[in-house]
Parts: C-alpha cells; sequence; structure tokens
C-alpha cells in the first residue's frame, strides 16, 4: 500500500493513481467505450470522467446478404459517473 | 406460461392460515389490503400484499406470487393518467436472472405487445403494477418497497468488498494496448494485435491464471469480436 | 464511501440515471444511499420510444447495482476536490 504520493506501480489501482486528471479509455460491457478525463475512482472502479466521448458498437446482420454491418453511435457527456461493474479495462495514456 | 411467471414471479401457495407461507427467520413487516396486481399487462386481479424482510408476497383466491426486493430493479410512483388508469406502484424486475429463458425466447406471443422489441430486447417487459384500492396508500407502498430495497442489498457487491479490489487484474501488455486505443481510436488496435498477435495472450505465471480465466469469462470472447472502426 | 459522500453533495440538482436495460430517467436527486441507491423526484424526460408510460412518474428508486451511469450537472463537479478525495481514498483504502 503507498503511503506516499510517489510514482511506483505496486498494485492494479496505483496505475489508474497514475491517471488521475488524465484522458483515459474505458472499456464496458455491451460493446460499449469512454475515452474521457478521470476525475475520481474508488476500489470498485466507479468512477467520475469529464469531457467523456462515448461510442457504441452494435453489430447488424443485413437479411438479404446476411453481412455483418458494423454501426457506431458516439455522444459527448461533460461529467459522468461509471458504475465499475459494468467495467472490463481501463487504461492509462501512453507513458511517454 | 402465465406472464406472470414469464417475468420471474415465483407462483406460491397461502400457508394454512391464510398468509404467506413463510421461510424460517422471516416475518410479516406490513401487510396492504386490496391491491390489485398487473404483471406485464395481463390483470391478475385484487389480492393482499405482505411485505417481508426480503420479498414481497401477493395473495388472491386465484393465485399467489413472491418476488425478492433484490429482483426488483427500480420502482416508481405512477399518477393517474391515460397509460396507467389509476395511481400505482410501478416496478422493473430483473429479467437477466430467473425467466431468462422464457423472455429470450419469446415463442409465446402475448397478445399486448408493449415495446416494439427493438434491439433484441424482449417483448414482455418485466414490468409490474401494483394499484392500491385506496390510493393514499401508495406513498406508504412506495416507502416500503424502499426499505425493502435497503435492506436487500446485492449479494454480489457484498463478496466484493471482502477483497478490496476483487475483480481487478492486472496485464501490462494489455493495459498498454488498452494505452495506445485511448490515444489512437480503437480502429488502431486491431493493427496493434495484428502487428503482435501475443498481446492479448494471458500473462504467463500461475498467480495469473485464475484471472485470466475471470477475465475471459468477463469479457466473452470480445478479441474475436470485430472492434467497430470509425 | 467517496461517491456515496459525493452524490449526498448532489441532493437537490439534476441528474440523468441510465440503467443497464437502457432507461433513462431525469429528475432531482432526493436521496443516494451507501449501496448508490438513488431516489429521484421530478421526473421530467426519459426515453419515451421504449417506455412511454414512464412519463406519468413522479419519484422513483433506482437499485444502485441497475445503473450504469449517472450524468451529472456540470456546475456541480469539483474537479480538484474530486482529485483529492479520490487521493485521499487511494492511501487509506
Amino acid at each position: 500500500m503507498a503511503t506516499e504520493e510517489d510514482n511506483t506501480v505496486r498494485e492494479p489501482l496505483d496505475l489508474i493513481r497514475l491517471s488521475l486528471d488524465e484522458k483515459v479509455y474505458v472499456k464496458l460491457k455491451g460493446e460499449r467505450e469512454l475515452r474521457g478525463k478521470l476525475h475520481a475512482y474508488d476500489q470498485h472502479l466507479n468512477m467520475i470522467l469529464g469531457d467523456v466521448e462515448e461510442t457504441v458498437t452494435m453489430v447488424e446482420i443485413d437479411e438479404e446478404t446476411f453481412e455483418e454491418i458494423i454501426k457506431t453511435n458516439k455522444r459527448m457527456v461533460p461529467y459522468l459517473f461509471v458504475r465499475g461493474d459494468g467495467v472490463i479495462l481501463v487504461s492509462p495514456p501512453l507513458r511517454s | 406460461m402465465a406472464a406472470a411467471e414469464l417475468i420471474g414471479l415465483e407462483p406460491v401457495q397461502a400457508a394454512a392460515g391464510g398468509g404467506p407461507p413463510l421461510d424460517e427467520e422471516e416475518s410479516v413487516i406490513a401487510t396492504f389490503e386490496r391491491v390489485q396486481l398487473v404483471a406485464a399487462a395481463q390483470d391478475l386481479g385484487e389480492g393482499t400484499l405482505f411485505i417481508t424482510e426480503w420479498r414481497v408476497f401477493w395473495l388472491a383466491a386465484a393465485a399467489g406470487y413472491s418476488v425478492d426486493f433484490a429482483a426488483i430493479v427500480m420502482h416508481a410512483v405512477a399518477s393517474d393518467d391515460e397509460s396507467f388508469g389509476k395511481p400505482c406502484l410501478y416496478c422493473q424486475l430483473d429479467s437477466e436472472e430467473e425467466g431468462e429463458g422464457g423472455l429470450g425466447g419469446s415463442g409465446s406471443g402475448s397478445e399486448e405487445e408493449e415495446a416494439e422489441g427493438e434491439g433484441g430486447q424482449a417483448d414482455v417487459l418485466p414490468e409490474l403494477r401494483l394499484i392500491p384500492a385506496d390510493a393514499a396508500q401508495l406513498d406508504d407502498l412506495f416507502q416500503a418497497f424502499c426499505e425493502g430495497a435497503e435492506r436487500n442489498p446485492d449479494w454480489s457487491e457484498d463478496e466484493e468488498e471482502e477483497g478490496g479490489a476483487g475483480g481487478v487484474f492486472f496485464d501490462e501488455d494489455e493495459v498498454l494496448a488498452g494505452a495506445a486505443a485511448a490515444s489512437l481510436g480503437v480502429g488502431d488496435v486491431e493493427e496493434l494485435v495484428g502487428q503482435d498477435p501475443g498481446r492479448f495472450e494471458d500473462a504467463e505465471g500461475d498467480e495469473f491464471e485464475e484471472f485470466g480465466q475471470r477475465r475471459r469469462a468477463a469479457a466473452g470472447g470480445r478479441e474475436r469480436q470485430p472492434n467497430g472502426g470509425c | 464511501m467517496l461517491f456515496y459522500s459525493y452524490f449526498k453533495t448532489l441532493v437537490g440538482k439534476e441528474v440523468t440515471v441510465e440503467l443497464k436495460n437502457d432507461l433513462a430517467i431525469t429528475g432531482t436527486l432526493h436521496s443516494v444511499d451507501q449501496y448508490l441507491n438513488i431516489k429521484l423526484n421530478n421526473i421530467r424526460v426519459v426515453n419515451e420510444q421504449k417506455y412511454p408510460h414512464m412519463l406519468s412518474v413522479r419519484a422513483c428508486f433506482v437499485r444502485g447495482s441497475v445503473v450504469r451511469f449517472i450524468l451529472l450537472p456540470p456546475g456541480s463537479v469539483d474537479v480538484e476536490l474530486l482529485h483529492d478525495a479520490t487521493r485521499r481514498e487511494a492511501r487509506g483504502g
């Protein structure tokens, strides 16, 4: 358990701690993805994101050709609370 | 199958004394007389509602049902208007647990098609309406359901509490790949994977094994699904 | 407890709660508990195509575990405060 502000990563959530106020990528159940600034999180991966772009991907089957049609819906949300139980993956920005 | 059972209500028979068939350590906290039950748009008539520590019973002469508070996703006070007719307590039930087979199959084709079933949704919405003969009871009913829900938080939540960051796994490769996705956009992940097919493989080492399996279960084989390009 | 504490500061404000079954409910936050169960009043907008009858709902209770998102009112998000609270929680938790 990190007791002071440091940049070492000892456990998964440390990695997320270092992403506070940074843009993160969040993959959710149901083919949803979020990109936004991480403003808060807890141990359940509940989060508050800012300037969020949500992308929902849907696959439809063309009734005549049986081809898969992939549709994406995007929307912007100023501030969004995300319930942690729907989260599959949280990625910090690339460390350069 | 009756609409009530289709949406996850448990059929029950009244106990010897006419009350609900209680389990051990279960007791009736509140009773509401003359409450009409409409389950998935099917009117089941008037009965008596019994609230216990963890569930609701509705008993009438012809039938009886119970539903756990944990299965009630939301409940609301609906006022008098054309879609309800009378003020009622409107409840939505969890459609993913019991009754999933029935709902998903959608074969029964009930007469009342409530929703257009867009996007592969079940065509019977898992809804209940409880209509007290005395509308003044409505706020008490709402309150009783709130307290019931508060007494019955989700089981899974309790389990997670124990492990702290339960369910969190750490796979640096995958995290980095995801970070690339954050800055590049999803379509590019396909490219990344193409360059390095092992990127989404499980990390080696026994301690990761269990997490890997859990992750596959949670992700539902998402690696193979097409990732929508922009 | 971070989010429980935070949501308590939003009582009286308007939020939109989006459930995992896609139902979206906008209303005034009346109360929240430690499980993030949510009570809303003055319900105003919902996705009516799917749930037309929800329009006549005046108060509702949503089980925390079925919430997918809560859209927050921009004016009531103090980013600095959230960062501090998150760091404190990360250290203590």
